[in-house]
């Protein structure tokens, strides 16, 4: 009953999105207000629509409504309730529903904006948001429907189908497969829809971008609505990615949190373009330059989401990550095409029309230091093409596959991290216009010799290791930088003023939120780098058996194995759980319990490591292998990954500072907004 | 594993004769060394799963990467370089064993675009800039966009310069 | 130039990029997007129909024979995709060998298999556990089980005496009798 329900709405969701479309379109053709209202109303009504269908969906997979094909196959008796509501994003089907939601759900936002604020705009924001939304209801109901059921068919087959075939019964198995082992951490309640609410949320600047080509306003109208949207959207898609590289670091046991797998770099060439356009956009807000870039950039992002999410889905990336069913390719390869040529033509079309007025008056500007920022971006996006795409090529031209693994990866990106590093040291040095060299240099020569300091001590105290030592150095400069602009700011207003020292801060960082805003997510971002420089730099580790209560030292940690048992739980998973302490200097620091579950169903094992953190290093334990029943001896694989935990606490500084800087501010009269 | 090397299979006769042809002296006069599991993770590290993609070979949990291990086990026993383990995986389970793809071909491409792009874009960012400056004296007089946006933020900025070389 | 007000709409011009230009941006497009659809369409079909020729390979078996794809023709060949990892490859491979013991002496038969990702070891104690006299190599590079695009073992390819592909097998035989019915359709009469 709720199923034909939520079918029911589907369909019909379809056939208005369908309509706002063609309603738009027609409207604009016959300026008819009238077909557009229609259309926006259209537009609004798909999101209440699709509540009640995932709402309906929640349903069925809490409740273990195994009669539907999706429910049995993501959902399960022997799964907590939270991990059954995640199943509706742990399939295929399910999360192309997820995704058409919550684009459902933004659509109807913008165009209210639209509609508030740039009218003309409204009907081709619905165009480009409803024909999205269209699509993937097309798929959702016409390929892989999350509302087919289960039949046996009167020659005993078993198949799934959304109505009842001729003679069939429904059948309805007693429990169901359940999500992949892997997904079954609380990380999935959290991960996919960051990633999915940063694609989505890219979907609307370039509904925006589009409105803007089609009717031909060339000025930055529909950047300013354009901006807050990408924003989220990139702070979401970086939320979700550093969320899932956590994830990756807890359950996965490698020791790593970022292996450089083809569909991590898919979801990661969004982001790029992305964070070029989040600085670019500032750049066109102040100084009315980039206007070509900045369309390019933001159509660009949204056909690299549409692009990656086809990758993933289609089977053409061979990947632990990928979807396994492949039915959707030839559909969303349609869809590409139409999206990319469409695109392409505009911006093609409208190119004259977009000349920039302003103009750039020094290499040492805080404009060029954006531009090449924005260039070295391009630069990552097309090594990550090119590292995602050759091993297709290859496959389609040599019938030969290929890997193409980390090293490469670091090797070609490395640099170009770097040089982005150097760049974000200077640009709280360079100013809008002209920055002349001469001030540069003044500017820059106190914090440089500060950060001297950093390299000093580490050749001083530790093993020499150039490349760590550099990358170090580095980060100690844009640090030192940073702080010295910060602090010079609150040293004088405090002095200035006559106020405290940290009242004088909280009063700097408000008045100019959007600047410090910034620097916080520098400093974020530096911290992130030391997490990376301490794991691709520092990291050490050993594989050794061990007998009952002896040790593997490594760098000055003694991990003792004390015991090792043997497991099942009630819903058949076997579980090998070693308990092992952590000493340095003859003390005990922690007692970890490194475990291997294994899942017959899946005959998949799930390695949980045990790790003992602290701010300067993470002791990383990963069971590898044991003797089974005198559990006498047992294998680990000890990792020391100094400073990674930066890398988490980097990331949220990063998104505070985000939100810091891009709050809205208090309008002042008469004043215009300004950011950065 | 020493059964493996007394099996004298052709295949494995003709790539052994090509290894050791390239590198005589090391995998003869080697004796049989012991091997750890680190020696055997460093270059498990380098090499992935034939079977489950992207994974590679020291952290895949499965029987059958177990076993590739222990066959790589014993060719770094028979004091093979890393090297050669890894390009003798290569002649066996293919080009897409390692992470590396080999620099011919096609490959080729992985090799030369990013620098490429990379010149080529810096390039084209110093022309932008050098095109936009240029537009300068035609457009305005030099100081009015400055002296436009002297409001706000820009007017701060400017001072936090002045005082701040003033110290 | 008004840097100081957002313009708010700038007089169309007529002037248009030239053609060259939109024609080479959109032809670079339809370039990529033919690569893409290209490998989209050859990832879902797959690597040879019923009626193709046997491909150009060459296996060079465990004990040493050497068989080029090519000089097979005038035999039923039955081309085995195997692993000793692999549990549904051990519940066919009694029934493989039998039919094998069975057709070899008419002479107009040959079985190849194919052990694909083995370690040699792995693969000879297989072939003895389940007394595999049919000759069986390893797919040196996985040359061959990435032309024929198999996506996974067991996978079996027989080719009739022409040389033509006749049936396709994804997964384990579930009889004896299953592969002895196909092969003996295969074989000329008398």
């Amino acid at each position: 009953m709720s199923a034909s329900l939520g079918l029911g709405i589907l369909v019909l969701t379809l056939i208005i999105s369908l309509y706002a479309v063609g309603a738009a379109i027609a409207g604009t053709r016959m300026h008819s207000a009238q077909l557009i209202d229609s259309a926006r109303l259209a537009t609004t009504i798909t999101f209440p629509l699709l509540t009640v269908v995932i709402l309906i969906m929640v349903y069925l997979l809490a409740t273990g409504h195994f009669e539907f094909a999706y429910v049995y196959r993501q959902a399960s008796l022997q799964m907590p309730l939270y991990l059954n509501i995640t199943a509706l994003w742990g399939g295929q089907s399910g999360s192309l529903l997820f995704w058409a939601w919550l684009l459902s759900g933004a659509s109807a936002i913008a165009v209210r904006q639209a509609w508030k604020h740039e009218k003309p705009f409204t009907p081709w924001v619905v165009v480009v948001t409803m024909f999205t939304l269209a699509f993937f209801l097309l798929i959702v109901t016409f390929v892989d429907n999350p509302f087919a059921r289960i039949w046996a068919l009167s020659d005993g087959q078993v198949v799934q189908s959304m109505i009842q075939p001729a003679g069939s019964f429904l059948i309805y198995p007693p429990n169901g497969l359940g999500l992949n082992p892997l997904l079954r951490d609380p990380g999935m309640v959290f991960h996919p829809p960051m990633l999915y609410l940063g694609f989505v949320g890219f979907v609307i600047p370039f509904s925006f971008a589009m409105a803007a080509l089609v009717t031909g306003r060339s000025d930055s109208a529909w950047l300013r609505l354009a901006s807050k949207w990408a924003l989220v959207a990139w702070v979401f898609l970086g939320i979700g990615l550093v969320l899932g590289s956590r994830w990756a670091y807890t359950v996965l046991g490698w020791g790593g949190y970022w292996g450089w797998d083809p569909v991590e770099v898919a979801a990661l060439i969004p982001w790029l373009t992305g964070t070029a356009f989040v600085h670019s956009m500032s750049i066109q807000e102040k100084r009315h330059i980039f206007k070509r870039w900045n369309i390019a950039l933001i159509v660009l992002t949204f056909c690299l989401v549409i692009f990656s999410t086809f990758l993933t889905r289609s089977g053409i990336l061979d990947s632990v990550h990928a979807f396994t069913q492949s039915s959707i390719g030839p559909m969303f390869f349609g869809f590409i095409c139409i999206v990319f040529i469409a695109s392409l033509g505009l911006i093609l079309w409208r190119w004259k029309l977009l000349e920039s007025e302003g103009k750039m008056e020094s290499f040492f500007s805080r404009e060029s230091a954006f531009l090449f920022n924005n260039l070295l971006f391009v630069l990552l996006t097309l090594i990550c093409l090119t590292g995602i795409l050759l091993p297709v090529m290859s496959d389609l031209f040599n019938s030969t596959k290929l890997t193409v693994g980390p090293a490469w990866y670091k090797q070609t990106t490395g640099p170009v991290f770097a040089a982005l590093l150097l760049l974000m040291g200077i640009v709280p040095l360079t100013a809008w216009g002209s920055t002349a060299a001469k001030s540069l240099g003044k500017k820059i020569w106190k914090p440089a010799v500060v950060s001297l300091l950093v390299p000093l001590i580490l050749i001083l105290t530790t093993a020499l290791n150039w490349a760590g030592i550099l990358a170090l150095w580095l980060l100690s400069l844009i640090t030192a930088v940073t702080l010295f602009d910060y602090g010079n700011a609150v040293f004088l207003r405090a002095r200035g003023q006559d106020e405290d020292i940290l009242v004088a801060l909280a009063k700097v960082t408000a008045r100019d939120h959007h600047r410090y805003g910034g620097y916080i997510v520098h400093i974020g971002i530096v911290m992130i780098a030391l997490g990376v420089v301490g794991i691709e730099f520092y990291q050490a580790q050993t594989q050794v058996t061990v007998g009952l209560n002896s040790s593997i030292n490594l760098e000055g940690f003694q991990v003792t194995y004390k015991n090792l048992t043997e497991s099942a739980t009630a819903d058949g998973v076997d579980i090998a759980r070693a308990d092992v302490t952590v000493s340095r200097n003859g003390k005990t620091i922690a007692a970890l319990s490194p475990r291997r579950d294994y899942y017959p169903l899946y005959q998949q094992s799930v390695t949980v490591p045990g790790v003992y953190s602290s701010l300067a290093e993470d002791l990383y334990v990963v069971l590898v292998d044991w003797q089974p029943i005198s559990a006498d001896a047992a294998t680990f694989h000890v990792y020391y990954n100094p400073l990674i935990n930066w890398f988490w606490i980097g990331s949220v500084v990063m998104v505070l500072g985000s939100i810091l800087a891009y709050i809205p501010s208090r309008p002042k009269a008469g004043e215009k907004k300004e950011e950065q | 594993m020493m059964k493996s090397r007394r099996v004298l299979s052709s295949f494995s006769v003709m790539l052994m004769l090509a290894l050791l042809a390239a590198n005589a002296s090391q995998a003869l006069a080697q004796s049989p060394v012991s091997v750890t599991d680190d020696d055997v993770n460093r270059v498990a590290s380098q090499l992935y799963c034939p079977v489950c993609e992207n994974v590679t070979l020291d952290v895949c949990p499965t029987d059958i990467c177990a076993r590739w291990r222990e066959s790589l086990r014993g060719k770094l026993a028979l004091g093979w370089t890393d090297q050669q383990v890894i390009d003798y995986f290569v002649a066996q389970y293919g080009a897409s064993v390692s992470g590396i793809p080999p620099k011919e071909g096609l490959s080729m491409l992985l090799y030369g675009v990013p620098p490429a792009a990379a010149v080529l874009l810096l390039a084209g960012g110093f022309l932008i800039v050098r095109k936009y400056k240029a537009v300068k004296p035609a457009a305005t007089s030099p100081a009015s966009p400055a002296a436009a946006r002297s409001d706000g933020y820009r007017k701060k900025l400017e001072d936090d310069i002045e005082k701040e070389l003033e110290r | 130039m008004m840097p100081d007000e957002p313009t708010l709409t700038k007089k169309v011009e007529p002037n248009r990029l030239p053609g060259w230009v939109i024609v080479l941006s959109l032809a670079a497009l339809v370039g990529f997007l033919a690569i893409i659809g290209s490998s989209l369409n050859k990832k879902s079909t797959p690597a040879f129909k019923i009626g193709d020729p046997i491909p150009e390979f060459t296996l060079t078996s465990f004990s040493g024979e050497t068989y080029n794809s090519s000089e097979l023709q005038g035999k039923v060949v039955v081309l085995n995709f195997w692993a000793s990892w692999c549990v549904t490859c051990a519940d066919e491979a009694a029934a493989l060998q039998k039919v094998w013991t069975e057709m070899q002496p008419g002479g107009n038969v040959l079985f190849l298999g194919i052990a694909w990702t083995d370690t040699e070891v792995d693969a000879l104690a297989y072939m003895d556990r389940f007394g595999i006299t049919y000759p069986s190599g390893p797919d040196l590079g996985t040359k061959v089980s990435q032309l024929y695009r198999i996506s996974g073992v067991p996978e079996t390819y027989i080719y009739d005496t022409a040389g033509n592909l006749a049936a396709v097998k994804i997964g384990p035989f579930e009889s004896e009798t299953e592969i002895r019915s196909i092969i003996e359709g295969l074989l000329p009469e008398g």
